[in-house]
């Protein structure tokens, strides 16, 4: 217990003498999560589109200076054929292109359906897959109203158009589908595990870098009770960067945790404690600094971008990879995260998220163990 | 008792033999010498008596613990000093030792007696709140000793601990050390000073990881063969040459302003002063020799490389 505390002591004095390491653990989650806020946004705001115009009606004019009325569509101006279109989306100019084609109005005026083609930008799939039900709605919409108008000219009951089933959709959780309310919690995930992982990467390689190991190496002291005793300091850091993170989404984002704050913050230390022990296990591992960070960003940041839920649903991935998503601490906390966060949950649905990030904590710690030697 | 007991020592790096072989013991209160040049393997022994370096083959005893079998027991009953500075430099004199206290859970009252009155021995104390990265290489070595010393170990391990350090700094240091057997401790130091060497109760010579001789300075200098000649000559290089060609001639080293000449069989003097005076080199005196540590060191890595 003594030597436990009296390392955990010395690392903290390491912490508080580098003022700028510690400035920089402070505000790098700040800077993280306004960088990743800001840059990472699957919302579309402006949707620019063509109009190639083969019917040159009113119809066709009135179809073109509805869409452009409706959020988010931006009008481009008229393309003289179909065949515009390539150029168009090869430059960048328009994402969609929609073409009315001759007798549109014809068609109208008669009663019966009549077709309009929409060509979709597909080089972003997700941009895309949007832009693409913004315009199908939009135009539908529009459709219906002038059904309508035209229902009314002849006499027909608007009651009989109306569908037999009318679907009222409500969002819950993230009423206005924003993909922030979405990324935020799980930035707070990635942004929390990149810290705690990289900063515990260099705790004992450093020493063996500066010689101080000789003097740890050649002491009574057992390697539980250094690597504890070194973890512990950076726990406090990891605590401090949780409210930072936790703090920048609510107050930036607006990302107001709904549920528990003393429950999130509670798992979000186990969180810190299972990526610290991560990196402690490269520290471990390692022959230099710079070979533990880097080693310590490959194991944890990039399958943690790719295969935690952070951007794509864990239930997409491929079966195999699912186990490798399920070994990741951030698969765990940015379920607990969205759901306290997001859906104010208790511990009820989430507990064994908590479980597996404890027992992630003693898989690494055991494996830093028995990769720890106390000779040179 | 036996204090240190070293038993067929050796540690290899893949087809480097850093320690080969070793074998010396050394007796409680003993201040014992590792002495050799650079690369000869003394670093890597202090090591292994440290317990911070696996052997290859055979074993020590360190302070009645074994090396290899309970390393841990040996750390707690001794004091290392390592040759590179091993305490943190963003730390304080004080609280650096307050650590290596608490590492060894050392008693916090004694702890503090045995602080203040390191602090004033050494006269470190106007010095405590400074941090170790801001002190001189002579203070960096008196506060590893402290350190070393603060749980009160029996066995006291020393790699080249007055490396790089200052004259004066340097005889505060031995001062210390010359104290420590009186209360029990038994030093075992390594260092590549000839002159350091002469202090030391007995000395073990290594090279090229062998330990080629053990016993006092004045056992190894009587063990050395054939006659010393010292030649004081105002023109060494031109003396040097000469004597190359004489035969029977096992060293010839400048030593101060004189040479130390080593021959092999009778007449030593005599025929020196012939070859010398052949050649036409001046010198003012040509006299017997007592044999010195360094002679001893030349004669012995001589022979192994021969044999």
């Amino acid at each position: 217990m003594r030597r436990t505390r009296a390392i955990a002591r010395k690392e903290w004095i390491h912490i508080l003498r580098d003022k700028r390491s510690l400035a920089a653990v402070l505000t790098l989650p700040v800077v993280l999560v306004l960088l990743y806020g800001y840059a990472v946004n699957f919302d579309l705001n402006a949707l620019s589109f063509a109009l190639v115009d083969d019917d040159h009606s009113a119809a066709s004019r009135h179809l073109a200076e509805n869409l452009s009325g409706v959020r988010p569509f931006v009008f481009k101006g008229t393309l003289a054929n179909a065949a515009e279109a390539d150029s168009v989306f090869q430059r960048g100019i328009a994402r969609v292109v929609v073409v009315v084609p001759a007798g549109f109005e014809r068609l109208l005026d008669s009663g019966r359906p009549s077709p309009v083609q929409v060509l979709v930008d597909g080089s972003e799939g997700t941009i895309a897959t949007i832009a693409q039900t913004y315009t199908v709605g939009a135009i539908s919409t529009l459709g219906r109203t002038l059904t309508k108008a035209q229902a009314q000219g002849r006499g027909i009951s608007k009651r009989l158009l109306e569908p037999a089933i009318d679907v009222r959709v409500r969002v819950l959780y993230n009423p206005d589908l924003l993909s922030r309310m979405f990324l935020v919690p799980g930035l707070i995930g990635i942004i929390l595990m990149m810290l705690a992982a990289l900063l515990t990467s260099g705790i004992i390689v450093r020493e063996r870098e500066s010689g101080t190991f000789e003097l740890l190496a050649a002491s009574p002291i057992g390697p539980m009770e250094l690597l504890v005793g070194k973890m512990l300091p950076y726990l406090i850091i990891g605590a401090a960067d949780v409210v930072v993170a936790v703090g920048m989404g609510w107050a930036v984002f607006g990302v107001e945790p709904k549920g528990s704050l003393l429950l999130l913050f509670a798992l979000s230390l186990v969180y810190v404690l299972a990526s610290s022990a991560i990196g402690l296990f490269f520290s471990c591992v390692a022959r230099s600094q710079q070979t533990a960070m880097m080693m310590a960003f490959v194991a944890t940041v990039i399958p943690t971008m790719i295969l935690s839920g952070f951007a794509f649903p864990v239930r997409n991935i491929p079966l195999v990879l699912q186990g490798l998503s399920q070994m990741l601490p951030a698969t765990h906390y940015i379920a607990i995260a969205r759901g306290i966060i997001l859906k104010g949950i208790g511990l009820g649905p989430i507990w064994w998220h908590g479980l597996a990030l404890a027992l992630l904590t003693v898989f690494w710690m055991r494996l830093a163990l028995r990769k720890f030697s106390k000779t040179l | 008792m036996q204090a240190v007991s070293v038993t067929g020592l050796s540690r290899h790096y893949g087809t480097t033999r850093a320690v080969d072989d070793v074998s010396f013991e050394v007796a409680s209160g003993e201040i014992f010498g590792i002495v050799g040049p650079d690369g000869a393997g003394k670093t890597t022994l202090m090591r292994l008596l440290a317990g911070i370096v696996t052997p290859t083959s055979g074993g020590a005893m360190v302070a009645g613990c074994d090396v290899v079998a309970d390393p841990e027991a040996v750390k707690q009953r001794i004091g290392y000093l390592s040759q590179v500075f091993s305490l943190y430099r963003d730390l304080t004199i004080g609280e650096n030792i307050d650590f290596v206290a608490d590492l060894y859970s050392e008693d916090l009252v004694r702890a503090g007696e045995a602080k203040a009155r390191m602090l004033a021995m050494t006269g470190l104390a106007p010095f405590v709140d400074r941090q170790a990265g801001r002190l001189s290489g002579g203070m960096k070595q008196k506060l590893g000793l402290m350190c070393a010393l603060i749980h009160r170990p029996t066995v006291l391990l020393l790699d080249e601990p007055t490396t790089g350090v200052d004259p004066l700094s340097r005889r505060d240091f031995w001062r210390i050390l010359a104290d420590l057997p009186s209360q029990g401790v038994t030093i075992v130091l390594s260092s590549p000073y000839m002159d350091e060497a002469s202090r030391c109760h007995r000395l073990a010579l290594m090279d090229h990881g062998r330990v080629l001789a053990v016993g006092s300075a004045a056992e190894l200098a009587a063990r050395v063969s054939g006659q010393m000649v010292e030649v004081v000559t105002p023109d060494p290089r031109g003396a040097l040459r000469v004597l190359e060609g004489l035969p029977g001639l096992l060293s010839a080293t400048p030593f101060g302003d004189a040479l130390h000449v080593r021959l092999d069989g009778d007449d030593a003097v005599a025929r020196v002063s012939a070859v010398l005076a052949g050649a036409g080199v001046v010198f003012s005196e040509a006299r017997p020799a007592e044999a010195s540590l360094e002679d001893a060191f030349i004669d012995l890595v001589g022979r192994g490389e021969t044999a």
